[in-house]
C-alpha cells in the first residue's frame, strides 16, 4: 500500500508530460496535414489543369486532321471527275498531280487516327493508290503518252470509290456539331474509325489496281520465279547448309521451324565461328536464301568509311559459286562497324541485271562470310530477252552533265514499279559521286542515284 | 491499485496509438509528397555534357572525329583535358555553335555522337541515321527479349509497312501511326536501345528481312484481337508470330 502511495506521484508527472506531447503531436500532425493537403491540392489542380491542356491539344491535332480530310476528300472526287472529261494532257496532268498531292495529304491525316481496323486500312489503302496511280499516269502523260482506255477506267472506279470515302469521312460531322470531340470521354474515335468499313463491304467494287507504280496491286504478292527444283525435307535443307559452310566451325545446328511468307524456307539457328547464327533455307531447290550473324560483341566499333577491300570481294564472290550464282559481279560494297557488305549482281550477255542482287556481308577482320541475302535473286532471277541499246556509248555520254569517272557499262536497272530499263551507267564526280543511268533506247535519264556516307549504315546511294 | 494500473495501462496505450498515429501521418504526408512531385520530377531527365574532367569511351570517340577532322592533334586518350576543349571550342566555332567547350546536346549533334541519358540519341543529320535510330528504338521498346532474327523480323515489318499500300509511307509514319505500336503508347519507344536493337534495325534497313514480307506480329499468348489470330502465321520466332 505504501509503495502504490509514493509511486502514485510519479505517475501525475508522467500523465501531466504525456498530455503535452499528445497535444504538441496533435498540432504538428495538423499542421502537417494542413501543409501535405495544401501542397497536394495545389499540385493536383496543376496536374489537372495540364492533363486538360494535353487534352485540348490533342483535340486540336485531331480536329486539324479530320477537317482537312473533309476539305481533301471532296476535291478528290471533284478533281477525278474533271480528269474524266478532259482531253489535253497539260489539264489531265494539272489534275493528275492535283489528284496525288490531296491523296498524299489524305494518307497523312489518316495516319493520326487509330489504325488497325480493316476499313482505315482499307481506307489507307485507296488513298495511297490512288495517290500512286495518279502520279504514275501524269509521269506518263508528261512523257507524251495519252491515258488508255484501261486507266480511263480505273480513274472512274476510283471516283466512285472517293464518294464512299467522303460519305464515311462525313459521318461524324454530325456527332462533332452536337458537341461531340475526338479527345476525352465519349469519344467519336471509335465511331470514325468504323465509317470506313463501307470500303470491306462486297458491294463495293475495288479496280485491280495494276500499273508502274509501288503500290501496284501486281507487287503485293510476288513469286520466287528463280528457285526451282525439287521439294525438300527439313533434314535435307539442314544438310544442304553444311554442305554450304563446309570447312567452317558450325556447331548446335537446331531446327527453327518453317517461314511460308512469299519464300518457303527451312530455318535452322547454329554457332558459326562461336557467334549465333541463322538461317533460312528454301524448301525448293534447297537455295541459301538468307544467313545472318550476330556478333556477340557489344562494342561500338566506330570505323572509317572505306570501300571494302579486295579480300572482303574475292571472299563474296567465292562463296556465291558455293551458293550457284555464277557469273557474278561486284556492283557495290561499303563498310560500316568492321563488316562490309559487298554486292552481287549477275551478268548476262555483258549487261548487269541489278533487280537480281545478291548481298553477301563479311567480316573485315578475317575476310569471313557471315552474312547472305539472295531474296531479290530468288524473287527477279531468270534469263531477260534484252534488246541491241539504240544508242552507242558515246551518245549516252553526252547527255552527262558532269565528267564521268569510270567507262560507261550496260546495266538492266529496276524502276518504278516492276518495270526493268536496259541503261547505260556513268559513275561521275562533282562533289560527291552519282551513278547516272541513260536509257540505251532513248538516250534519257532514266535514273540518277547519288552516293551518302554514313557512320552507321556505311555508303549507300539514294 | 486496479484503478491506477488501468489508468497507466490507457496512458501507455494512448502514447503507443499516438506514435503509430504519428508515424502513420508523417508517412502518408511523405507520400503523399512523393505522389505530387514525383511525375514532375521523374520527366526532368538529365541530359549528359562531356566538359573537361569527363573520361570514356565516348570522349574517345568525340577525340578521334575531332582528329579526323583535323581540330585536334595527337592521339585519343578518352580524357577530356585542356587540348580537347580547345577543339571542341574550335570546332563549336567554326560550326555556329555556342563556344563554351562544353559538348552538350546541340555539338554532340553537330558531331554526329550521341550522349547517354539525353533522349535524343540521333546521331548526325541525316535522314537514315534518323531511320535508323527510330527503328532500333522500336526494336528495343517492342522486342528486347527475343533472339537476335526476331529483333531483325520486327524492324522488318515496319520496313515492309512503309512499302505497303495500306500503311504510311514513311517510317515515323508506320512507327507513330496511332495504336500501332505497343511500346508508343506505354512510352517504351523512348528508352535507349542497346547495340543489338541497332544491329537489328541496321540489318533490317540493308534489306534483311526473315518474315518474306509479313506486316504483322503479335504475341500468341497475349494477343487478343481475333482478326489478328485468324492471320495464318508465315514465321513464329521467340515469342512472336510473324503474319
Amino acid at each position: 500500500m505504501q509503495n502504490t502511495q509514493q509511486i502514485k506521484p510519479q505517475k501525475k508527472t508522467k500523465k501531466a508530460t504525456a498530455g503535452k506531447w499528445i497535444a504538441g503531436a496533435t498540432m504538428g500532425l495538423f499542421a502537417s496535414a494542413v501543409v501535405g493537403l495544401s501542397v497536394a491540392l495545389f499540385y493536383s489542380t496543376k496536374e489537372n489543369d495540364m492533363h486538360e491542356t494535353y487534352q485540348r491539344q490533342m483535340e486540336a491535332v485531331y480536329s486539324r486532321a479530320y477537317y482537312d480530310l473533309l476539305s481533301g476528300a471532296s476535291d478528290l472526287g471533284n478533281n477525278l471527275r474533271k480528269l474524266s472529261i478532259s482531253t489535253t494532257p497539260t489539264m489531265q496532268q494539272s489534275l493528275l498531280y492535283e489528284v496525288w498531292s490531296a491523296a498524299s495529304l489524305a494518307e497523312n491525316n489518316l495516319n493520326v487516327f487509330e489504325s488497325g481496323d480493316e476499313g482505315m486500312m482499307a481506307a489507307q489503302k485507296f488513298v495511297n493508290q490512288l495517290g500512286d496511280f495518279s502520279h504514275t499516269l501524269a509521269l506518263k502523260v508528261a512523257d507524251g503518252e495519252a491515258l488508255s482506255a484501261d486507266d480511263r477506267d480505273k480513274l472512274r472506279k476510283m471516283g466512285d470509290l472517293a464518294d464512299v470515302y467522303k460519305d464515311a469521312i462525313g459521318r461524324v460531322s454530325t456527332s462533332l456539331r452536337d458537341g461531340g470531340t475526338f479527345a476525352g470521354e465519349n469519344s467519336v474515335l471509335e465511331d470514325f474509325a468504323s465509317a470506313f468499313n463501307d470500303f470491306t463491304e462486297p458491294s463495293i467494287e475495288y479496280p485491280e489496281m495494276i500499273y508502274d507504280g509501288p503500290f501496284s496491286d501486281a507487287l503485293e504478292t510476288r513469286e520466287p520465279i528463280a528457285l526451282k527444283g525439287e521439294e525438300m525435307t527439313a533434314e535435307q535443307a539442314r544438310m544442304q547448309l553444311l554442305l554450304y559452310l563446309k570447312g567452317r566451325d558450325v556447331q548446335n545446328v537446331e531446327s527453327l521451324g518453317e517461314a511460308s511468307g512469299e519464300i518457303e524456307t527451312f530455318n535452322f539457328s547454329f554457332t558459326l565461328d562461336g557467334d549465333s547464327a541463322f538461317a533460312q533455307v528454301s524448301k525448293k531447290g534447297g537455295s541459301l536464301v538468307l544467313l545472318n550473324t550476330v556478333t556477340t560483341s557489344d562494342a561500338v566499333v566506330p570505323s572509317a568509311h572505306r570501300e571494302a577491300g579486295e579480300t572482303c570481294q574475292a571472299s563474296a564472290l567465292a562463296f556465291a559459286k558455293t551458293l550457284g550464282f555464277e557469273d557474278m559481279q561486284v556492283v557495290w560494297s561499303s563498310s560500316a562497324h568492321g563488316e562490309c557488305v559487298v554486292n552481287l549482281a549477275p551478268m548476262q550477255d555483258g549487261v548487269i541485271l541489278y533487280p537480281d542482287l545478291v548481298k553477301v556481308k563479311i567480316r573485315e577482320r578475317d575476310s569471313k562470310v557471315i552474312g547472305v541475302d539472295s531474296t531479290h535473286y530468288a524473287f527477279n532471277h531468270k534469263p531477260r530477252d534484252i534488246k541491241s541499246p539504240a544508242i552507242s556509248e558515246q551518245e549516252a555520254e553526252s547527255v552527262l552533265s558532269l565528267p564521268k569517272v569510270t567507262e560507261g557499262r550496260l546495266a538492266l536497272i529496276p524502276l518504278r514499279g516492276n518495270r526493268e530499263v536496259l541503261t547505260y551507267e556513268f559513275e561521275c564526280e562533282k562533289d560527291g559521286t552519282y551513278f547516272v543511268y541513260i536509257d540505251a533506247l532513248t538516250g534519257r535519264e532514266a535514273n540518277i542515284l547519288y552516293v551518302i556516307s554514313d557512320e552507321n549504315v556505311g555508303q549507300k546511294t539514294a | 491499485m486496479k484503478q491506477d494500473y488501468i489508468t497507466f495501462f490507457e496512458t501507455d496505450t494512448r502514447r503507443v496509438g499516438t506514435k503509430i498515429f504519428a508515424v502513420l501521418a508523417i508517412f502518408v504526408f511523405v507520400l503523399t509528397l512523393s505522389l505530387v512531385f514525383l511525375p514532375s520530377s521523374s520527366s526532368v531527365a538529365d541530359a549528359a555534357v562531356l566538359k573537361q574532367g569527363s573520361s570514356g569511351t565516348l570522349v574517345k570517340t568525340m577525340q578521334t572525329k575531332l582528329i579526323k577532322w583535323g581540330y585536334l592533334k595527337g592521339s585519343a586518350d578518352g580524357i577530356f583535358g585542356a587540348k580537347t576543349k580547345a577543339a571542341v571550342i574550335l570546332f563549336q566555332r567554326r560550326n555556329g555553335l555556342v563556344a563554351d567547350g562544353i559538348v552538350g546536346t546541340k555539338t554532340a549533334q553537330a558531331m554526329g555522337i550521341s550522349l547517354s541519358g539525353s533522349s535524343s540519341t540521333s546521331g548526325g543529320a541525316s535522314s537514315s541515321s534518323a531511320e535508323l535510330n527510330l527503328l532500333a528504338h522500336v526494336v528495343y521498346g517492342e522486342a528486347r527479349g527475343e533472339p537476335y532474327t526476331g529483333q531483325v523480323a520486327v524492324a522488318a515489318v515496319v520496313l515492309n509497312r512503309v512499302r505497303s499500300s495500306s500503311f504510311p509511307n514513311t517510317v515515323a509514319g508506320v512507327v507513330y501511326q496511332a495504336g500501332a505500336f505497343d511500346c508508343v503508347a506505354d512510352g517504351q519507344i523512348n528508352y535507349t536501345p542497346n547495340q543489338s536493337a541497332i544491329n537489328a534495325a541496321r540489318d533490317a534497313l540493308n534489306g534483311w528481312d526473315p518474315t518474306y514480307g509479313c506486316l504483322f506480329y503479335y504475341n500468341p499468348r497475349t494477343a487478343t484481337s481475333k482478326w489478328m489470330l485468324s492471320r495464318t502465321v508465315k514465321l513464329a520466332i521467340g515469342n512472336h508470330n510473324f503474319c
